[in-house]
Order: C-alpha cells, then sequence, then structure tokens
C-alpha cells in the first residue's frame, strides 16, 4: 500500500509541492519553538530547591526628615532599632503567621530578589576556583522559612536550629560540594569565601539539595552564612520574610494583614510599605526579566503555524479529494471500505510530512551550527555539551533528537487531524454519486 | 466587467461555503499578525492624546560621559541627564518652539495624614510641558510660571486618581500628600492610556519641587542626573536638521570648554520612532537592522500563510481548467485570464483582510496588559489596579486600514499569481481534455 501511495504523491506532485514546502518551513518554526519548550518545561521540572508557597516579604519605610508624618524625637540609632525590633515582633505574633524574621534585602539574598552576587570558594588543598551565588540570613529562621533542605536527609527542621551565628558555620549545595570534593562529603571540613564582609574561614556544617535562582534556570552553586546584622548604617536594607500557617489563601492574608496591621505597624518613624508573596514576587521577576512575554510571543508564534499548517492541509486535501471524486468512487466499487479509504488519505498526508522532515532537519542543523538559538538570560538554551552532564539538555546531539522527534510527533498528530476532516467528508460520498462524474 | 468578475466569484464563493471560510480564515491568521504589528508601531509612534505633537517632537533621554584622560579614567559613563546638562544643552536652543524636561518617580500618595497609601506614577515637569502635550483639564489649570519658579507644592492630577483618591473630580484647591509631603491640587486632566510612554502618569508636579534638582554633581561633570526626558519641540518637521545642528553646536562648545569629561548625545536627538526603540543608554539603536528585521518578520507572517493559499489555489485552479479552457479558446489573452482570476482571488483575500483586523482588534484587546511590552529584555509589570486602554482612534484609523488594504492585495498576489500562471501555460487542448483523476 505503501507503494501505492508514494506513486499517488508522485502523479499529484504538483499541488503537492505547495504543501510540502510548507511543511518543510513549518517544521522548521515549529522546531524551534519546541526546543525552547523543551528546555524551559525540562529546567521546571527540576526540584527548586526551596519552598515558597505561604511565604510573603513585609517591607517597612521610614518618614524622612522634611515629611508631614515625620517624629524627630524617635529619629536616633537606639530608638529606630527598638523599633525596628518592635516592628518584626508586631509581625512574629500575628495571628496566620508561623515564622518570621528580618531578611537582608541585598544582593539576591532573597528567593526571586533579582539581585545577584556571587563568591570564589577556596578549599585548603586546591586552589582552583569555584563559583557560588551568596545567600545571606540572618539566623537559621531562614531555613524555616524558605525550607531549604539538608541534602543527607531532606529535613530542612534540623537546619533550623543551628546557630548560624557561632563557630563561622557555612551552607554549601551539593553542586559546590561536587565541584569542591567530588564524590567526598563536605562536612566538616573548612572552606573560605566572601560572603558579605571579606574574605574568611568558614566551616561546612551541611550540605543543602540543589537549588535554582530562576525556576526556568538550571540548578546554580551557592553558599548560605550569617550576614551582617542590623545597624544605624543599614537598616534600610532588610525586610520582615514570614511563612503562614498552611491553607491560607494570599488575597485572605494580604488583605487581612493590611487591615489589621497598617495602624499598629506605625511605630516611630516606620511605617508598612508593602506586603507581597513570594509566588507573586517570582511573577513579577519573570515579567520584569522579559520571561513571561517571551513564553507568550513563542507560544502565539507557534499556534499561528500550527493553525497555518492545519489549514493549509485541509485546504488542499480538500480540493484534491473532489477532484478525485471518481477515483474515490473507483474505489469504493471495487471493495474499498470506508475506513480504508479514510486511512489511506491520513497515511498519504503523514507521508508527505515524513518526506518533509529530511530537509526540514537538515536546516534544523544548519541552525544549530550557525549558533542562531540562544537566549539572554541564564536559561542554557544553545546547543553545548557539557562533560559529565547531570541534564538531558547539556547534551546536544541527545536534545537535538528529542526535540525533533517530539516536533514529529506533534505536527504527525496535527497532520493525521487535519487530513481526516477531509478524508471522512470525501469517504461519505456513495460510489454511484462519484462514479457519476465519469 | 470587473463587476461580472466579483458577480462569479461570489458564486463560487457560495458554491463552496467551506473551502471558503478556510481559505478566509487563512488569509486572516496572515493579516491579522501584521496588523498587530502595525496597530502597536501606530501606538508607540502617532500623533496620540495627549502626545498629539510627536511628529514635530525630538527626544534625548541619555548622555556618555566620555574621559579625555583614558589613563585615569578608562571608561565611557552612561545614563540620564542631569538638569545642568539640560539647562546646558538644551533650554537655550533657538531653533526650536519649546524645549522641555520631565522626571520619572514612584511614590506612595495618600490623604493627609491617611494611612490608606496609593502608588502611584509621578511627573516631575516644567511650565512648558503643559505647551507641548495636549491635556484635556476637566478641572483648574496647569501650574503656573509663578509657582513653577518658586517651587510650589502644587500639582496637576488625573481624573481616575482625583475619583480614587476624594471622590469627585472637582477638587482644585484640596489637598493630599505625595511622599509625604503636601500638595494643593491645581487641575484635574483626562487620564493617560498606560500606552503613552511620555505622559502616561497619575500626578504631574513643578521640577522644583524635587529636592535639590538643580544641584551640581562633582562626577562627571555634573552632567548625569535624573531627567527622564528632555523633549524638543519645532515648529514643523523639516527644522529636525537645524535644531541637530544646534544642538551639536552646544555641544560642542561644552566640550571646548570641559577639562575632564566630554558630551557625547549618541547620535540623539531622535524622532520619535527611533526614541521608541532606545532601550539602553550607551548605544545607538540600528534602525536600518531594525527596518529589515521588521520586513522580514512582516514577510514571514505573510509568506507562510501565502504558501498555504497557493496551495489551495493551485488545486481549485486545476478544478477550473476546463473554464480556462473555453475562455481561451475563444480568444481571451493570458493578461485577461490572470486579471479575472487575481480580481476574483481578491473578493476571498478582502474578506480575509477584513477577519484578519477584526481579530487583531479582538487579540490586542485580550492582551492589551502586556502586548506592548513584547520583545523588550527588561520590562515593568503593570502597576497594581493599572489597566492598558487601547482608544478608538489608536485602532480606527486611516493609516491602519491602509495597511490591511495593502497587505491583502499583497497577499492576493502572493497567493494566486503563480498557481495561475502556471496553469495558464498549459495547451488549449490540454485544458479543454482534463480529465480528474
Amino acid at each position: 500500500m505503501i507503494q501505492h501511495i508514494f506513486k499517488q504523491i508522485w502523479a499529484q506532485r504538483k499541488y503537492n509541492a505547495w504543501i510540502f514546502v510548507e511543511l518543510v518551513v513549518i517544521f522548521v518554526l515549529v522546531w524551534v519553538m519546541m526546543d525552547y519548550a523543551f528546555v524551559l518545561l525540562h529546567n521546571k521540572s527540576i526540584s527548586q530547591g526551596y519552598d515558597t508557597s505561604d511565604t510573603y516579604m513585609v517591607t517597612y519605610g521610614m518618614y524622612g526628615e522634611k515629611t508631614s508624618r515625620y517624629n524627630p524625637a524617635e529619629d536616633n540609632s537606639l530608638r529606630n532599632m527598638e523599633n525596628l525590633q518592635i516592628f518584626t515582633q508586631k509581625i512574629k505574633e500575628y495571628k496566620y503567621v508561623e515564622v518570621a524574621d528580618l531578611s537582608s534585602l541585598l544582593w539576591g539574598s532573597l528567593p526571586y530578589s533579582g539581585g545577584f552576587n556571587q563568591t570564589a570558594i577556596l578549599t585548603d588543598t586546591d586552589t582552583t576556583n569555584v563559583f557560588a551565588e551568596v545567600k545571606n540570613m540572618r539566623s537559621a529562621d531562614y531555613f524555616r522559612i524558605f525550607r531549604y533542605s539538608s541534602a543527607r536527609d531532606n529535613s530542612w527542621e534540623r537546619l533550623a536550629h543551628i546557630d548560624v551565628n557561632q563557630n563561622n558555620p557555612i551552607f554549601i549545595t551539593r553542586m559546590v560540594e561536587r565541584a569542591l570534593y567530588g564524590k567526598e562529603s563536605a562536612i566538616g571540613k573548612t572552606i573560605q569565601a566572601d560572603i558579605g564582609v571579606g574574605v574568611q574561614s568558614y566551616v561546612v556544617a551541611d550540605v543543602l539539595n540543589d537549588q535554582k535562582r530562576f525556576d526556568y534556570t538550571l540548578p546554580q552553586g551557592a553558599v548560605f552564612g550569617a550576614s551582617p546584622s542590623v545597624a544605624a548604617n543599614n537598616i534600610t536594607e532588610f525586610a520582615v520574610c514570614l511563612r503562614t500557617e498552611p491553607g491560607i489563601s494570599e488575597q485572605q492574608f494580604i488583605s487581612e494583614f493590611r487591615k489589621d496591621m497598617t495602624k499598629q505597624l506605625r511605630i516611630g518613624n516606620f511605617y508598612l510599605k508593602d506586603i507581597q508573596s513570594f509566588q507573586s514576587l517570582k511573577e513579577d521577576m519573570d515579567y520584569v526579566f522579559g520571561m513571561t512575554n517571551e513564553v507568550r510571543l513563542r507560544g502565539a508564534l507557534m499556534l499561528f503555524f500550527l493553525l497555518n499548517i492545519a489549514l493549509g492541509i485541509i485546504g488542499t486535501f480538500w480540493f484534491r479529494n473532489q477532484t478525485r471524486r471518481s477515483e474515490i468512487g473507483l474505489r469504493m466499487a471495487v471493495g474499498s471500505s470506508r475506513t480504508m479509504l479514510q486511512i489511506q488519505f491520513i497515511v498519504e498526508a503523514l507521508l508527505l510530512l515524513t518526506i518533509a522532515v529530511i530537509p526540514a532537519i537538515a536546516i534544523n542543523l544548519l541552525i544549530v551550527g550557525a549558533d542562531l538559538i540562544k537566549l539572554r538570560m541564564d536559561v542554557m538554551i544553545e546547543y553545548r555539551t557539557v562533560k559529565d552532564a547531570l541534564y538531558i539538555i547539556q547534551n546536544a546531539p541527545l536534545r537535538f533528537l528529542i526535540t525533533n522527534l517530539i516536533t514529529y510527533v506533534f505536527l504527525a498528530l496535527i497532520v493525521a487531524l487535519s487530513a481526516w476532516i477531509p478524508a471522512h467528508r470525501a469517504s461519505k460520498t456513495h460510489p454511484v454519486d462519484a462514479l457519476r462524474d465519469e | 466587467m470587473i463587476k461580472q468578475y466579483f458577480k462569479q466569484a461570489w458564486q463560487l464563493i457560495k458554491q463552496n461555503k467551506l473551502f471558503s471560510s478556510i481559505y478566509i480564515a487563512g488569509t486572516a491568521l496572515g493579516i491579522s499578525m501584521v496588523m498587530i504589528m502595525a496597530i502597536l508601531n501606530y501606538v508607540k509612534t502617532a500623533n496620540i492624546y495627549p502626545e498629539t505633537n510627536r511628529n514635530r517632537t525630538m527626544y534625548v533621554k541619555s548622555l556618555s560621559m566620555i574621559p579625555m584622560d583614558t589613563v585615569r579614567f578608562k571608561y565611557a559613563n552612561s545614563g540620564s541627564l542631569s538638569y545642568k546638562a539640560a539647562k546646558e544643552l538644551f533650554m537655550p536652543l533657538k531653533t526650536t518652539e519649546s524645549v522641555s524636561i520631565m522626571a520619572m518617580s514612584n511614590n506612595f500618595a495618600s490623604l493627609p495624614n491617611d494611612d490608606n497609601l496609593l502608588r502611584v506614577r509621578n511627573q516631575y515637569v516644567d511650565v512648558n510641558y503643559w505647551k507641548l502635550f495636549n491635556f484635556r483639564f476637566l478641572a483648574g489649570k496647569p501650574f503656573s510660571e509663578a509657582d513653577y519658579t518658586s517651587g510650589l507644592q502644587v500639582a496637576v492630577i488625573s481624573e481616575s486618581f482625583a475619583k480614587e483618591l476624594f471622590g469627585a473630580v472637582d477638587v482644585v484647591g484640596k489637598y493630599f500628600e505625595y511622599a509625604f509631603k503636601p500638595f494643593r491640587v491645581a487641575g484635574v486632566v483626562k487620564d493617560v492610556s498606560y500606552a503613552l510612554t511620555d505622559t502616561y502618569a497619575q500626578i504631574w508636579m513643578p521640577y522644583t519641587c524635587m529636592k535639590d534638582y538643580d544641584k551640581v554633581g562633582n562626577e562627571r561633570g555634573g552632567m548625569l542626573g535624573g531627567v527622564s526626558k528632555v523633549f524638543l519641540l519645532a515648529d514643523n518637521a523639516s527644522d529636525f536638521e537645524s535644531i541637530r545642528n544646534e544642538v551639536n553646536d552646544n555641544v560642542q562648545r561644552y566640550n571646548s570648554q570641559a577639562n575632564d569629561w566630554k558630551v557625547d548625545l549618541i547620535g540623539q536627538p531622535d524622532i520619535k520612532s527611533k526614541e521608541a526603540k532606545r532601550v539602553t543608554s550607551n548605544l545607538e539603536p540600528n534602525m536600518t537592522k531594525n527596518w529589515i528585521q521588521n520586513i522580514l518578520i512582516f514577510l514571514l507572517l505573510l509568506l507562510v500563510p501565502a504558501i498555504n493559499l497557493s496551495g489551495m489555489n493551485s488545486t481549485r485552479m486545476e478544478r477550473r481548467m476546463s473554464e480556462m479552457g473555453v475562455r481561451k479558446a475563444f480568444g481571451a489573452s493570458h493578461s485577461i485570464l490572470i486579471k479575472q482570476v487575481l480580481i476574483e482571488n481578491l473578493l476571498l483575500t478582502g474578506l480575509g483582510g477584513l477577519a484578519g483586523l477584526l481579530l487583531s482588534y479582538l487579540i490586542i484587546f485580550f492582551t492589551r496588559s502586556w502586548i506592548l511590552d513584547i520583545g523588550k529584555g527588561f520590562a515593568h509589570a503593570l502597576p497594581e489596579g493599572t489597566s492598558v486602554d487601547f482608544s478608538m482612534g489608536m485602532l480606527f484609523n486611516m493609516k491602519v486600514l491602509m495597511i490591511v488594504l495593502l497587505a491583502s492585495l499583497l497577499m492576493n498576489i502572493l497567493s494566486a499569481l503563480v498557481p495561475v500562471y502556471r496553469s495558464l501555460r498549459k495547451n488549449i487542448t490540454d485544458s479543454l481534455y482534463i480529465k480528474y483523476n
């Protein structure tokens, strides 16, 4: 049968040429989108390394000297420190709040902050630099709020009991441990790093699960250590982070918090500036970095191309089936069933797609070769094979194979469906009607 | 004759409703994408309330300070202009009708000593700003020259902000707080769409209200600062060249007296279409590359559906082969037949173009909150409670309609010419003999 269909395609080559060209073009364009989607979904499927559900950030402002609400009596470093403590304490005691603490706003210590600070890490034995993102915390409550967990037993509870301001402890992620010590454990070892107070020696207290900066990137190595404490000169560089009891909706919590706390939190020259969930901070960040719109644009273009190919196939096959009515009639007269007829048309379309895939993949190879697949930001999108890679997308040939295969299967579904619609209609023709055309 | 063609085309459409609708849908798809591009471009560059003078305004939003001693200072620094830079380079211009400056800020606004804080966008502007842009005042008027020079804390606010804060529009003389400082309402204007980047705000106040607005910094000759934009209004667009020359003279004069840092305007002042593409402070947008890129996208969006429609047309021509044969046998020339088919096809693409335009309106309506940010590396999330409104004037206008017409014609030619030409090359006898197999 296949041979017969090949003959058909060849006999109709004049009309098939258009749809063939269209299939080649669409395959290439859809593959570009699919490749992007694959990398994105692949990265999103990797664990974030922390948990931002039910977490919020409360920011405060301070009335300045020339404002109508300024209270000069409260504006000295002692009163300000006390007032900030009361501010934090009131939030800790608010109903629904499970745990809350002041956290440094600087340099990307908090999830989805947009900032980024990295340090070189040195060990006693090795001189090669390993770089890692720096995360500062004021206390181990940081682990309790964001639930970064130990790679040993996936527990955050144990981490939350460590005093981070005693004996210079530092926490590193699995990725950093691997880079520094290979298969050996890093716990108890001494490393040097600059986490905000100049290069110092620290003792690795625990190794954490790998963490990602954005949910669409691959994990990045990170180190966690104590931040500089709150003082008069950096008092505006902190915010209160909190975790609520589970099951309280964002909308409910924020509106109740604003209602109950706005007056309560006007303490000295402090006032409640904003409260935002980390989930919405993430959405804002995705938007600001252009990620949201990039995904929307590519999605829209893909939809556009798919609709085009669907309409093209329905349209071309429609008219062709009409001109082939007598053939259809004849086939039915000599005993071809309706199902057989439909299958024949669908297989014809699928074969056409399969032939089109050959030049399309060649073009895709050229695109990869010319390094045209790129994206700003930290998405590992360009084709590059990394040695000892942990993730599929770091294996260029495999990724190319997978994404082309996905594109083929996906397009095959659309093509089969589009070919079936006119085929189904044509097969309904009564043989006598069809043959009358002769 | 043309009427006859249309009649025939209409009959063909009616005969084959499903095919026609697929054909029209295919055209509409391509046209709608092109129309979205066209409308967005229109919104970004055409004369729209209150920026009704865009066609005769030039823009400056950044400058680069280049070190003369490259041993002491290694790199150039770029950023927004300082008040001093605007004052030295632009305010004395003689070839312009007027020059205005604007600085943007965000902060809290509220009723005096009230805890309900609203996050708003504010613009610090000068007196000329109100001449450059055509704001519609619903109450009161702009702050006066005297208010401006004395740095009085007065403000013009938007209609929706007035309603949100005071529950009324006629609130001239009432007080509110911005950044916890008291301001008196001088006027209320009709809202500005978020799509208009030069004028969108809830509050406009004198530039002189800004703390230390004219303080000259020590670094980089004091030329970098907080002026978001300088607007240069020309009598008409033909003066742009002389304004550019005068600006360059001012820059040269400044540079000849400078001792450490020289000014570079990086190709500014810009016309609106270029200004809309200028995103980084130190790079001049490459407009030629931009044009080529836009045309390529435009063609790709039209070409993909056009290949489709060509395929459909070629099968359709096959069906009409014998008709063409008869026409040819009775002496119709190629050009007449081509004309006939193109006109018939035009009816279909015209309908498709119309459907495409409607589709593009629909898409823009549902995506209005973010579609203007498409393609930007760094975008600003829409402030809470704001909506982007596309006015009727942005969507229905001659320019947009002309582009639909043009795109439909282009689509028509792209999708019909090749199949028709190919089918007409056949011999009359072949055409008449054609059998469907």
